[in-house]
């Protein structure tokens, strides 16, 4: 297949570049890439375009493919993806959420600012890394019994407010309220469950971690109020998804997609992206293990927030001083139905942030006026960044944005070539505070490894695509 | 089709290739049994260390899988090992496939309790390939970590 090079893509727009339809005859709509020139010419060198132009290929896919300005290569779709279909006629692939179901982002606020807790945050970093297990092959406290797993999967976040580690309050700053009510724990595999069965409340290794920021810049005070963020505020910021379980539920159903897609005369350039039409027996047994995959990465978040809600008591003492409230949840690996210019349809995001503008009726009544926050982290112990969804992201990318900086650089070659006592140095100096389970995972990591997320995030800022509203900087990383 | 284990000294069993945010296996054999063996070979040293490879098992277990091609299986065959690793804790070494088909593999594998240094998602299409040179095999294929 011919690669997509830089004079195919055509600039429509400032930061805006589109492959047209006719580039490929096995096409139905074009693709988009949102992009600076200079981040274009990083994104032309691997082969995620060529994923773009695959994913342009689906039965039932709407308007256009979507590129997100942090896309990378990934499996069948690239990272940093949007793919709408059609829900009559269009087509669910696994592939489209990823190996990591609903891996996303929480943050956490409440009315402390920096100064409350320097002098306490080398002991607050130490009990949230000691009270939220994390690393490789970590199992968590709860070890889920049959029926329980059951109710998790089914019920998501109704099962975390049962169970008295969530309030009503939590679940309104949740897509969802964190409860997928097409979930169905019957779709879910009993090898998914058991991947699954120790892992709830555990952080896990890679990408993952939790940061304790400070609000370092607002850009939108008004929006920034109505978020309950100010400057100098001590956030938290957790990045983790659902685990094993997500995993497996992924890895069962793309082999399942994969025997039945001839049946259904589905061909596609590429194995990954396996799919059978939403309106399907295998597809709408997907969607509801899916969605169970999904509510239990939001029990994940939950107990991983209940376990840093505790850590914080302990240390700080307990008291509405130093509660702290969720400010958002992100999901940046899912697939949801939702209307589009009056069409219903299934909105793929693999490495995409939902950005709702104003008045969705899907947002919490506090944030009708605002657009929903966004989170974007960034690499570690670089900035992350709080945007607010809009009008014109609803009109252009189905309501997306982008998710975080992106990879550039492999683990091996991170681990080659950078040192990681300089690396602890670098991040002594800049005043962050790192308890980390082991030196390959902070390597591996490290933010000279991936994209520089300020340029990734104004590229969203400047197309009107998401509105900045704050910049958060680490001042302690707590990772496997 | 039977492929019996024939032990090759003059190669490496396998080798890491540079892949950006992942890991890409391609393993080596005289035959395509002992190459999905040291592909699994390949994935337990991954997870949990090099050292392990050569530790004597407490157990041995059969495991068979079934898929609908060549590619399939092999995909089926790494994500079942990853599976049964990922939820026991223990690694699966040393590793004989004694009967391979272009749709079923059966494998006698040892057991050894061991501590993960490195978790894999998933084990993909991307880039899989399977190749017969001279007489001997390379199977090559990409794990999402």
């Amino acid at each position: 297949m011919r690669p997509v090079t830089l004079t195919d893509l055509v600039h429509i727009a400032p930061d805006l570049w589109e492959i047209p339809q006719t580039f490929r005859n096995d096409m139905r709509v074009p693709a988009r890439v949102y992009a600076s020139e200079r981040l274009l010419s990083d994104i032309v060198d691997e082969r995620a375009l060529e994923q773009l132009v695959n994913t342009a290929t689906l039965p039932g896919v709407e308007r256009h493919a979507l590129a997100m300005p942090d896309i990378h290569q990934g499996y069948g779709f690239p990272i940093g993806g949007v793919v709408a279909v059609e829900t009559e006629g269009g087509v669910i692939s696994p592939g489209g959420v990823g190996y990591d179901i609903n891996c996303g982002v929480r943050l956490l606020a409440g009315r402390l600012a920096v100064d409350d807790v320097t002098d306490r945050l080398a002991d607050l970093a130490t009990q949230m890394q000691r009270d939220v297990p994390s690393g490789v092959g970590r199992g968590g406290r709860l070890k889920l019994a049959d029926d329980e797993m059951d109710k998790v999967l089914n019920t998501g976040l109704r099962w975390a407010i049962e169970n008295g580690y969530a309030s009503e309050e939590d679940a309104e700053a949740l897509e969802e309220r964190g409860f997928f009510r097409q979930a169905d724990a019957s779709a879910v595999s009993h090898k998914a469950k058991a991947r699954g069965r120790d892992q709830l409340g555990t952080l896990g290794a890679g990408n993952h971690f939790l940061e304790i920021q400070r609000v370092a810049k607002v850009f939108d005070a008004e929006r920034a109020r109505a978020f309950g963020l100010f400057e100098g505020q001590v956030t938290v910021l957790i990045h983790t998804g659902s685990r094993g379980l997500g995993h497996q539920v992924c890895t069962d159903y793309m082999q399942l997609m994969d025997r039945v897609m001839e049946g259904y005369q589905i061909r596609l350039p590429d194995r990954e992206l396996a799919c059978a039409p939403f309106r399907s027996p295998e597809g709408g047994r997907y969607f509801a293990a899916m969605a169970a995959a999904a509510n239990f990465a939001w029990v994940n978040r939950q107990l991983i927030t209940h376990a840093v809600r505790g850590a914080w008591a302990r240390v700080l003492g307990a008291g509405r001083r130093t509660e702290l409230r969720i400010v958002y949840d992100v999901a940046h690996n899912i697939a949801k139905l939702e209307s589009h210019n009056g069409v219903s349809c299934l909105v793929h995001r693999k490495g995409a942030t939902r950005a709702f503008g104003p008045g969705h009726e899907a947002l919490p009544e506090r944030y009708r006026d605002t657009g929903q926050p966004v989170l974007i982290p960034g690499s570690m112990g670089t900035g992350s960044y709080v945007l607010a969804g809009t009008e014109t992201a609803m009109r252009e990318t189905f309501g997306s944005t982008c998710h975080g900086a992106g990879r550039r650089m492999s683990r091996s070659k991170a681990k080659k070539e950078l040192d990681y006592n300089r690396l602890r140095q670098s991040l002594a100096e800049a005043g962050i505070v790192v308890r980390a389970g082991s030196a390959r995972g902070l390597l591996e990591e490290a933010p000279a490894a991936y994209k520089d997320v300020d340029e990734v995030v104004a590229v969203m800022a400047d197309t009107g695509i998401a509105a900045k509203v704050a910049l958060l900087r680490p001042i302690a990383i707590i990772k496997g | 089709m039977r492929h019996g284990f024939v032990k090759v000294d003059t190669r490496v069993p396998y080798e890491v290739l540079e892949h950006p945010g992942d890991l890409k296996i391609r393993a080596f054999g005289a035959s395509l049994a002992e190459a999905f063996a040291n592909a699994g070979r390949a994935m337990m040293a991954f997870l949990f260390g090099e050292t392990v490879v050569g530790a004597a098992p407490e157990a041995r277990r059969r495991i068979e899988v079934t898929a609908r091609d060549r590619d399939a299986l092999l995909v089926a065959w790494l994500s079942e090992l990853l599976w049964h690793s990922a939820t026991e804790y223990r690694a699966y070494v040393p590793i004989r496939v004694a009967e391979l088909s272009e749709t079923r593999l059966g494998a006698e594998v040892g057991l050894v309790t061991a501590e993960a240094v490195d978790d894999i998602k998933a084990v993909t299409y991307h880039e899989l390939s399977i190749r017969e040179t001279d007489g001997a095999f390379e199977v090559t294929v990409v794990c999402d970590i």
